[in-house]
């Protein structure tokens, strides 16, 4: 008996997985972001392989050389080092922070969110309020505290900006529950009997997912920006290390000479959100049934 | 008719053009001066915040001010002055200096004369509240009669006329300082050759010629304005909304004295690694100079400051100290020689015994984090941490921001670091006697014969010993390699080419002095 | 409600005291002391250093340090700057008006974008405008402050002079002399904000649209257009409101850049200077005015919600 029902979840399941993945196969934007994505990947995985030079080889004598300069196809920056190389490889690092960061706060943050909206009262009194603490609190303040306690490295950075950034998951997901926990389907739930956790993380969540996902598709490119900021309370990423947050920051001086040096790390941060953002479209709209019979 | 007028007209205009040649051509205008931040302008509250010391200065004198070319003293508010002993000063006041009327302090035609009871309150109250003053050893200060000031020292202080001493000390009227109390700060009162007009912290100054200043003042009005961001600073000179950037960006010098502006350079600021002489590894002499055979400077700075915004520094002692510059005694010392770094490196046990392409000792590499404040400089690092990656030496940088870093250097938390000071005629003494340590020796440095030799030069009054003893102090500190100098930057201000006579600040700003009179074209 | 809204003010108070407990807490811990900054500015002496210290009372330990701020507070008084020597209050008096007037203007310059963009991409979803708007929001967050800061004032404060390149308007100097300079910042800042909101403004239409009780609407015969501005975008409002709020508080004292660059003397710079300096009383007084800000903001969202959406309720 219960191995049937056991055996008829799993193909149940798995049906709506194909499904899904059918309609997110079907989104040709959505295999675009997943090709695009899985190419960061690439060269975050095998940086060696792909870029043409060494990113810390300086070459005083020949800086700023425009793009499309023979051997160097986006230019050098102001030490002649070869700007696709230092992007090339920092991606790994920019990459893992915008992955990591955003995955921290996400979690948190609709977890909590879940939490304050469903059971209301007084969890989310407590989940509000430290929703206020974290965000009237000066930033630069716990980077600085965080930094002294622990030591500056870029794990530190993830952490800090992660326990900086999950209020907005957690008051996104907190309104569209406080309007869903009324809707009739989940009375329906509570009658047959579904436990407060089945009901919340089941039903709920799937429902509140489209917010949360636009949200941290934008997250990544903060978080990348907010290293750049950081560089300078020793947390961030220090030079000579490729980091594209980092490079935006060299760059920074060098605005009107040689645009070139600013614009491609800011290109190659504007790619990555732009592929996962189709991806996230392409996610929601296969797991929402409600979107797909709506074309 | 029509014709008579005409002759009216233009007999008219000659009879003005006429007094505008006798009043001067110069006289008139606006000068705008950019600010990075403006806060508090009570003379004893600067705590070396530079622009509120630029706006400060306009509107009180001191006793002195440094001259433009050599930095010596040059009378201000003091017409002449003798040293009666070696701890014994004498100020002769200028007479008819007045504090400034039309104010809630003194209204209009009611000013008084400055005397010599002013300058003993204005020193006595710098003393109590500007600790970032170096007045300490002054002992007395009195009045021996109207326009005459006496002062004495604990110990002969030939250097006691400098910045951030007597020459940073402005007079202040005591009566104004009483009244106002908190509102000195922003509606301060002094006997400088500008009025303030309005200051709003954190935005703007506006200042008005003082038609009763001793001497004649050329500029109708100065205002500062804040414009925190440096490139939006120099954007908005280029379109004519400011006039002078004080402490403008190198790299955007070479653009802009092409465009016409003009570059004015007066003093700046040594920049250099610095090792802390008693953290491991560093407490060994090859291990320093080692490494600093492995630089080469020489390629390193010339990349990032332009041609012509600074100089190669040998020491720690600028050229606008001339006491103790000395490049020509102290080139010896600089050797880019990488293989004879290597050697020394070698013969303090640091090789590469396991084959990962870094030098190691007892299985721990040798680390070089060069601890640093964000600034142009973190680009010269990087191509030195660069170098030293090169010749296996794992290098890193660390930012830190300023008040970390400080906080680092204090208590010994380094080993190497980002060595820097405006440190003119004190620069020896503050950051290699052993009495420092813990206060600006940041290198932990003790060696009795450097302070010995610094001892001497601080109580000497005759320049050439004081200058030999200086240079045989930074000869010292250069070969035990305390620090590995790296260039001298210099402050540049870039000023539209309408700005005529403009001096660059050093400790104070002087738009009229007995020097200059800034004047618009 | 209204019992909600005693509640959540009363609430309210050991929140914002909890911030600037926490907040002296790890400024006392982390490294970094005004008077060090003082030192390092050449020969200071240590009994010097230390008068300093004991005029602010630096050389107790910092519990106590926190217990005389608390006392003073009570009585309306935030001290004094240490850096500057000025009243904290004073201070705050003068830049809480720019700040807000800027947050106010960049608010409305990324709603103004976000919600008819956002409508627009998701009614005519797949087509070239929503293509648009989407690498226009990613633009937007893609583009660091300084960079689109900088590019603005090149173009219309340096090359074509329509714009005032610095500072904040006057009113006494006429309408026009305020608007004129809060056009780049406000530009500068609300693009930033605008690619989030319109991305979540669209996805939110979206999810609407595609609800029974929208299909029901239409069955019934409503107009098109009633059923996406009546009943669609109001449903949708929701997450944009609450992100928003969100960025609205962030926005008071994290528009630091943007205020350096357009030297707007603002609440951001004031805390952002008082950081660096460890200057205890002036960050405690940004962060106190900060958190009050805040939980004023988000009261107001959560307020809203009920009136947008009827179904919430807080009981």
């Amino acid at each position: 008996m219960t191995e049937a029902t056991n055996g008829e979840r799993t193909e149940r399941i798995s049906r709506r997985g194909l499904k899904a993945l059918r309609v997110f196969v079907r989104n040709r934007l959505a295999l675009l972001g997943t090709v695009m994505l899985l190419g960061f990947v690439f060269c975050a995985s095998f940086p060696n392989v792909v870029a043409p030079h060494d990113p810390y080889d300086m070459d005083l004598a020949n800086p700023f050389a425009p793009p499309g300069s023979p051997g160097h196809l986006l230019g050098t920056d102001n030490f002649g080092r070869d700007i696709l190389s230092r992007l090339i490889y920092g991606s790994r690092i920019s990459l893992t922070v915008g992955l990591v960061v955003v995955g921290i706060a996400a979690t948190i943050g609709t977890t909590l969110g879940l939490l304050s909206g469903y059971y209301g009262g007084v969890v989310d009194i407590l989940v509000m309020r430290l929703v206020e603490v974290f965000y009237s609190f000066p930033f630069l303040i716990l980077a600085i505290a965080v930094m002294a306690v622990l030591g500056p490295s870029i794990y530190n950075v993830m952490l800090v900006l992660g326990l900086v950034n999950w209020p907005i998951y957690a008051r996104l997901v907190r309104s569209r529950v406080l309007s869903l926990r009324e809707e009739p389907f989940v009375e329906a739930c509570r009658a047959l009997g579904a436990g407060n956790a089945r009901i919340m993380f089941r039903h709920l969540l799937p429902n509140c997912l489209s917010p949360v996902i636009v949200t941290a598709a934008m997250g990544m490119a903060g978080a990348i920006l907010s290293t750049a900021a950081l560089g300078f309370l020793g947390l961030g990423v220090q030079p000579p290390t490729p980091e594209w947050g980092t490079m935006l920051n060299e760059g920074k001086d060098f605005l009107r000479r040689t645009p070139h040096m600013i614009t491609y790390p800011g290109v190659a941060i504007m790619l990555v959100v732009l592929s996962l953002n189709f991806i996230g479209d392409g996610l929601r709209d296969a797991l929402d049934p409600r979107l797909t019979h709506q074309r | 008719m029509a014709r008579r007028s005409w002759v009216v007209v233009l007999a008219l205009l000659g009879l003005s053009l006429l007094s505008a040649v006798a009043l001067g051509a110069r006289q008139g205008g606006v000068l705008r001066i950019r600010a990075m931040d403006l806060q508090n302008i009570d003379p004893m509250k600067l705590l070396g915040r530079n622009d509120d010391i630029h706006v400060a200065s306009q509107i009180f004198d001191s006793l002195v001010i440094l001259g433009k070319d050599d930095f010596l003293p040059k009378p201000e508010l003091a017409t002449s002055w003798e040293l009666v002993d070696d701890t014994t000063w004498i100020f002769h006041l200028r007479e008819g200096a007045m504090f400034q009327d039309d104010n809630e302090v003194f209204p209009k035609g009611q000013a008084r004369e400055v005397v010599a009871d002013d300058v003993v309150y204005s020193i006595q109250r710098a003393k109590e509240l500007a600790p970032n003053l170096n007045l300490a050893s002054i002992t007395s200060v009195r009045a021996i009669d109207r326009y005459t000031v006496e002062v004495k020292t604990s110990v002969p202080e030939p250097l006691l006329l400098d910045v951030n001493r007597l020459s940073s000390v402005m007079i202040v009227p005591r009566e104004a300082v009483e009244k106002l109390g908190e509102a000195f700060a922003t509606r301060p009162v002094g006997s400088g050759p500008f009025k303030l007009v309005s200051f709003v912290p954190g935005e703007e100054a506006i200042l008005k010629r003082n038609e009763a200043y001793w001497l004649p003042v050329n500029l109708d009005e100065v205002h500062f304005i804040v414009i925190p961001d440096p490139s939006a600073a120099v954007i908005a000179l280029e379109a004519g909304e400011i006039d002078v950037i004080p402490y403008g960006p190198a790299d955007e010098g070479p653009r802009l004295v092409q465009q016409g502006f003009q570059l004015s350079k007066r003093g700046g600021s040594f920049r250099g690694l610095g090792f802390n002489v008693t953290a491991a590894p560093f407490d060994d002499w090859r291990v320093r100079e080692g490494i600093s055979r492995l630089l080469d400077v020489d390629s390193a700075w010339q990349a990032v400051i332009p041609a012509g915004f600074g100089e190669r520094a040998y020491g720690q002692v600028p050229p606008w100290v001339p006491f103790g510059y000395d490049p020509e005694g102290l080139k010896d010392l600089d050797v880019y020689d990488p293989e004879g770094g290597l050697r020394l490196l070698a013969e303090a046990g640091w090789a590469d015994h396991d084959g990962d392409g870094f030098l190691d000792k007892d299985g721990k590499r040798l680390v070089v984090e060069v601890k640093t404040f964000p600034g142009a400089q973190v680009r010269v690092i990087t191509i030195l941490v660069t170098q030293l990656k090169q010749q296996g030496i794992d290098a890193r940088i660390l930012q830190l921001d300023v008040s970390a870093w400080v906080d680092d250097l204090l208590s010994g938390r380094t080993t190497v670091f980002f060595d820097f000071s405006y440190a003119g005629s004190t620069g020896l003494y503050s950051m290699f006697h052993s009495s420092m340590i813990g206060k600006s020796n940041t290198h932990f440095y003790r060696n009795a014969n450097v302070d010995d030799l610094l001892d001497r030069a601080s109580r000497s009054m005759d320049y050439d010993e004081r200058s030999q003893l200086w240079k045989q102090a930074q000869r010292q500190v250069i070969e035990d390699r305390v620090i590995i100098p790296l260039y001298f930057e210099w402050t540049t201000n870039y000023v539209s080419p309408r700005v005529q006579e403009w001096v660059s600040p050093w400790g104070g700003l002087q738009i009229v002095s007995i020097e200059n009179n800034v004047w618009l074209k | 409600m209204s019992a909600y809204l005693i509640r959540r003010l009363l609430i309210s108070i050991p929140v914002v005291l909890g911030v600037t407990f926490i907040v002296f807490a790890l400024v006392s811990l982390a490294p970094g002391d005004p008077i060090n900054l003082l030192l390092a500015s050449e020969k200071v002496t240590p009994e010097m250093a230390e008068r300093v210290r004991e005029y602010y009372g630096l050389d107790k330990p910092w519990y106590s340090q926190y217990a005389t701020y608390l006392g003073h507070l009570l009585r309306g008084d935030m001290g004094y700057s240490i850096t500057t020597r000025t009243p904290v209050s004073q201070s705050i008096k003068r830049c809480l008006p720019n700040t807000l007037q800027l947050t106010a203007a960049s608010m409305i310059v990324a709603l103004l974008i976000a919600i008819p963009v956002g409508v627009l991409s998701a009614t005519h979803r797949n087509s070239f405008l929503d293509y648009v708007s989407l690498t226009g929001s990613m633009l937007g967050v893609s583009m660091p402050n300084f960079w689109l800061g900088l590019l603005l004032l090149l173009l219309l404060g340096l090359q074509f002079k329509v714009l005032p390149i610095w500072g904040i308007g006057r009113l006494s100097r006429g309408l026009w002399d305020v608007i004129s300079h809060l056009i780049m910042p406000s530009l500068t800042l609300g693009t930033s904000l605008a690619g989030l909101l319109t991305r979540l403004t669209r996805s939110s239409v979206l999810e609407v649209l595609s609800q029974d009780y929208i299909s029901t609407a239409r069955a019934k015969g409503l107009a098109e257009w009633a059923v996406r501005y009546r009943h669609a975008l109001r449903n949708a409002i929701i997450p944009v409101l609450t992100a928003a709020g969100l960025q609205f508080g962030a926005l008071l004292g994290g528009a630091v850049i943007v205020e350096t660059i357009f030297a707007w003397p603002g609440m951001g710079r004031l805390a952002y200077g008082a950081i660096q300096q460890r200057d205890l009383p002036m960050i405690q007084g940004t962060t106190l005015v900060f958190a009050i800000c805040f939980i004023a903001v988000t009261l107001l969202v959560d307020v809203l919600y009920v009136f947008i959406d009827p179904r919430i309720r807080y009981d």
